[in-house]
């Protein structure tokens, strides 16, 4: 109880109430210009949030994250352009109703199920993680091996569209996380006689060069800028919401579920959630030939979901330190800095900074409501900003946030030639989210192999020889035969039943 | 064609990766150490690179007997692409001597007038939004940004 | 005036003015702000130290006074630059026990010589805990078991390999008449991962800062056996020293204090000494090092050079004995 007051204190201050203001804002901002993602957003924040109490960075990642996602919906509902990948699911559906006239109903309604879901998210996340903390103290580098196997393998198996792809993005975040003095041996890899790269590869000139640098990249390689100011619609933002939500609280609690367990698995965001959410939300619906021309309940399940896997996605990283999506892969580095070390203990320490967490997320979601009507009232503001101002004033922040990580121009080199991999790659359909997370847990991965290793004198079989190690590793190896086993699922099934082949 | 080409790339990389982590010594007490993880990860690299590679190799002789092989960049487009790579590598060179603040403009300036932005507001909007971004980094958040010219004023 | 009369008057106007400006030097130091770099993460415990003695100091001077991360290459990075920048007052740097073990084990060239002292301003004693449901209940059990049972039985983590936790340990065991190779080392990121895997069960011994383990033996999951210092500590009252356990009097921890480049000069060593003593003695300092439960200890210019130099040849003995020199 203490705790809980001493976190109360530390969010309502002014400086942490003005800081998550701040972030709002900015969240909207980037949200709603299209080609600049909420991860792209909390990764130029982290250098200044670097400068900041714990409190108030974590709220204002926290802050920008949640208001990003739903700001993503503006420019999808107005210019059928997703303002971030969480909206490209149900983009069409808000593009079509915004052609007959009810934009601003649209967005209203997302707004609420974005809040929906936020607040779902966040009482899952305050209710689990303390208590999923108690189990995790059991866990030993036996366990946290299989987990980061875990995590790396769900990326893989989750991604959208080719799978070699995918895999060969997880190898490079890999590699990447290889490099610098190694851990067990004190050796030096892949340091080319460079001594600031013997600490290894910072995650945050990674994060902005994939992200931010690729963007730019992409932007000034294609040749599209013209666009024809949107006709905006006068109707009423919250005119309709309370019919709505009387009709479809069924389909906001099943979004928000499933929103929350899809960012809680490791390499799965919000985008991914809300794909999911809106199929799952079509095969359930009594009015499926409705799907596809501007139905409103086709955004309420992805709009819900969006949001609370942001939320969800904080549970791994919270107790396990395993991030469950590109942006917590980002805040995981966060905590560390602030002495916050994520991991069991998290829940221990008595600072109440872990409350000040909960708190944080539950004034984010609350004042998404106010400053989301506002946008939506301003819309036209962020869609006409110009993307050829903007973008050269980003990549001025992509060179100084990189550099103010460690002071050191090297960071920028790594910025540089990773942004020049990433937009090569992004070009061939590669996916960014399986290098991000093998960067995050490649360290984890090979130091628990190496020091179960240790430990047990070179025994492989040590790995199963606890408990709860055990059937971590039977989940894993299940997940690896999981293609062979559909396959062989489906043979069984072909000859009784006319099934055509899934195609994937 | 394209995938093909990476997947060829990836190959190499691989080989050179298990090239060079065979160069790492072992841990005492194991027969591997530091070396294991880049390996593996070298192998990888050779396999999925392996498996692109080939995947493409249907469709390529597909369009090699209909002789559409050869394919078409848009040179121009890829050129302007690398202009803030370009910019990047300048602001590393230029930055120690000229300074934060003068680079800054001066590459927002060049990126805005590629995109045909009236040049006053061009660099209007390139002076204030370096002078912003300079003083909030430098004199709030205390990043030793280099000076260079303007120096003798600060 | 002939060519070589000239010559040797500019000659002395030169001399006459640099004498001017630095006379004019020490009598104003410091007129601009001075930068403290600190080889370690910002939001870690030694860069919290750094940022509160900045500040005490800051107070001293009235002088602004920037604190900035080098972190890197296990500490390398940072030490290199402090020891590398101008002599000239205007930046000093936050040196940690680090100094005196990279060299030994082949990171780098750079010796504490490669400093000017200005003061020590921090001791943290190594502990040694163990898991609250572990087999032993004092120091004198542990070690009798760790000399009974064969190598590799038991295993201790807390740092990397060579880092502070694992030579305190290994020349505890030395001094205890035990062959540290007994006790396997596996190497972690730091204290707190190696306090988790003690509680899990997965390693036996964390020999690292009594602070450090606070979270874990407040709530009951770890305890500490003893202290490898001369007296218990103020915030530990209940942990024995190892004087106490089993009457040795080995100590060892790790240090912190403030220095410059090598070849600063004198009267500016003087001021910064003299401030640093009162910024060390502040509330500001003294308070946040009790409320974060750090060791405080304070030793000037001449006692952290000599305090330095005996601490090399320590580790250096260690690092030799168990087999990392190189």
């Amino acid at each position: 109880m203490d705790a809980l007051l001493q976190g109360l204190q530390l969010v309502f201050n002014g400086q942490t109430l003005l800081v998550i203001l701040a972030a709002a804002a900015f969240g909207i901002f980037v949200g709603a210009v299209p080609g600049l993602t909420a991860t792209m957003a909390v990764a130029l924040l982290v250098p200044i949030t670097f400068y900041m109490d714990p409190t108030p960075a974590i709220a204002a990642i926290v802050t920008t994250s949640a208001m990003a996602i739903f700001a993503g919906d503006i420019p999808g509902t107005y210019l059928n352009i997703p303002g971030t990948p969480a909206s490209a699911a149900y983009v069409g559906e808000s593009s079509l109703l915004a052609k007959k006239g009810r934009a601003r109903e649209t967005l209203g309604t997302n707004l609420v199920c974005s809040v929906f879901g936020g607040l779902f998210g966040t009482i899952i996340l305050v209710f689990v993680s303390p208590s999923l903390a108690e189990v995790a103290l059991k866990f030993s580098s036996y366990e946290y091996f299989w987990l980061a196997l875990l995590g790396l393998s769900s990326s893989i198996f989750i991604s959208i569209g080719s799978k070699t792809k995918a895999f060969l993005s997880l190898m490079i975040g890999l590699l990447l996380s290889t490099v610098g003095l190694d851990m067990m041996s004190g050796a030096p890899r892949f340091t080319f006689g460079i001594p600031d790269l013997m600490a290894g590869i910072n995650f945050i000139p990674v994060m902005i060069g994939m992200f931010a640098l690729n963007e730019i990249m992409s932007f000034y390689g294609s040749r599209v800028e013209a666009r024809t100011p949107p006709a905006l619609s006068k109707d009423k933002v919250f005119g309709q919401v309370p019919s709505h939500v009387k009709r479809y609280w069924r389909n906001m609690l099943r979004g928000s579920s499933l929103g929350t367990l899809i960012g809680a698995l490791p390499g799965a965001g919000a985008d991914i959630a809300a794909w999911i959410a809106y199929a799952a939300g079509k095969s359930r619906s009594k009015d499926k030939a409705a799907y596809g021309t501007g139905h409103i309940e086709g955004i309420v399940d992805a709009s819900s979901a969006n949001n609370s896997g942001i939320s969800g996605a904080w549970v791994p990283a919270l107790v396990f330190g395993i991030p469950g999506d590109s942006i917590t892969a980002i805040v995981i580095g966060v905590l560390y800095m602030k002495g916050m070390n994520p991991g069991p203990t998290i829940f221990m320490e008595g600072s109440g900074l872990v409350y000040s967490l909960f708190v944080v997320f539950f004034v984010a979601n609350l004042i998404m409501l106010p400053i989301g009507y506002l946008a939506i009232k301003s819309s036209k503001v962020f869609i006409l900003t110009p993307r050829k101002i903007l973008m050269p004033i980003i990549l001025c922040f992509c060179i100084v946030g990189a550099f103010s990580i460690n002071n050191s121009i090297t960071d920028v080199w790594i910025m540089l030639l990773v942004g020049i991999v990433a937009f090569i790659l992004a070009r061939c359909d590669f996916p960014m989210a399986p290098a991000i997370l093998g960067l995050v847990l490649g360290t984890t991965l090979e130091n628990s192999f190496m020091s179960s290793m240790l430990k047990s004198n070179g025994d492989l079989l040590s790995f199963f020889s606890r408990p709860i190690s055990a059937s971590l590793g039977a989940l894993v190896i299940l997940i690896w035969c999981s293609p062979l086993l559909v396959r062989l699922y489906q043979r069984y099934r072909a000859p009784h039943t006319n099934h055509t082949p899934r195609s994937s | 064609m394209k995938d093909m080409i990476l997947g060829l790339c990836f190959m190499v990389a691989g080989i050179v990766t298990i090239y060079v982590a065979r160069q790492y010594p072992t841990m005492p007490s194991l027969q591997f150490g530091p070396s294991l993880f880049p390996s593996l990860i070298g192998g990888g690299f050779f396999l999925g690179g392996l498996v692109l590679a080939a995947t493409q190799f249907p469709t390529l002789r597909q369009r090699a007997s209909e002789g559409r092989v050869a394919w078409r960049i848009d040179y121009q487009a890829l050129l302007i692409a690398l202009l803030p790579c370009a910019l990047i590598v300048f602001y590393i060179l230029a930055s120690d001597y000229l300074g934060t603040a003068i680079c800054l403009t001066a590459m927002m300036f060049v990126l805005m007038l590629v995109r045909k932005t009236p040049w006053l507001l061009a660099l209007g909007v390139s002076v204030a939004a370096s002078l912003v971004i300079y003083f909030v980094f430098s004199r709030y958040l205390l990043i030793p940004l280099p000076e260079g010219l303007l120096s003798v004023g600060g | 005036m002939t060519a070589s009369n000239k010559k040797t008057a500019l000659k002395g106007t030169a001399a006459a003015l640099l004498l001017a400006l630095s006379g004019a030097a020490f009598a104003e130091y410091p007129e601009k702000p001075i930068t403290i770099i600190v080889p370690w993460a910002a939001g870690g415990g030694t860069d919290a130290t750094a940022r509160t003695i900045a500040s005490a100091l800051e107070e001293e001077l009235g002088q602004t006074i920037n604190v900035v991360n080098r972190t890197g290459g296990s500490g390398v990075v940072g030490h290199t630059a402090i020891s590398t920048a101008k002599p000239d007052g205007y930046t000093l740097g936050l040196i940690t026990g680090e100094t005196n073990m990279m060299h030994w084990l082949g990171l780098t060239d750079l010796t504490y010589k490669d400093f000017t002292p200005i003061g020590q301003i921090n001791f943290d004693y190594s502990g040694v805990q163990v898991a609250e449901d572990a087999p032993f209940d004092s120091l004198d059990q542990l070690l009798s078991s760790i000399k009974e049972q064969p190598a590799g039985t038991y295993n201790a983590s807390g740092t990397g390999l060579g880092g502070v936790w694992h030579l305190a340990f290994a020349g505890f065991l030395l001094d205890q008449g035990i062959e540290p190779n007994k006790v396997t080392w596996i190497p972690s990121q730091g204290a707190a991962p190696a306090m988790t895997e003690l509680v899990s069960g997965g390693i036996d011994i964390v020999p690292s800062s009594v602070p450090e383990a606070r979270s874990m033996i407040e709530a009951g999951k770890a305890q500490s056996l003893g202290i490898m210092a001369p007296e218990r500590l103020d915030s530990f009252p209940d942990v024995p020293t190892v004087k106490e356990a089993i009457g040795s009097d080995y100590t060892i921890g790790e240090w912190r204090g403030i220095a410059g480049p090598k070849g600063m000069d004198q009267a500016i060593v003087d001021k910064l000494e003299s401030a640093l003593e009162a910024a060390y003695n502040s509330e500001t300092y003294q308070g946040f090092m009790a409320k974060q439960g750090f060791g405080t200890e304070w030793r000037n210019a001449e006692d952290f050079e000599t305090m330095m130099g005996e601490m090399d040849q320590e580790y250096g003995n260690i690092i030799e004995s168990i087999g990392l020199k190189k």
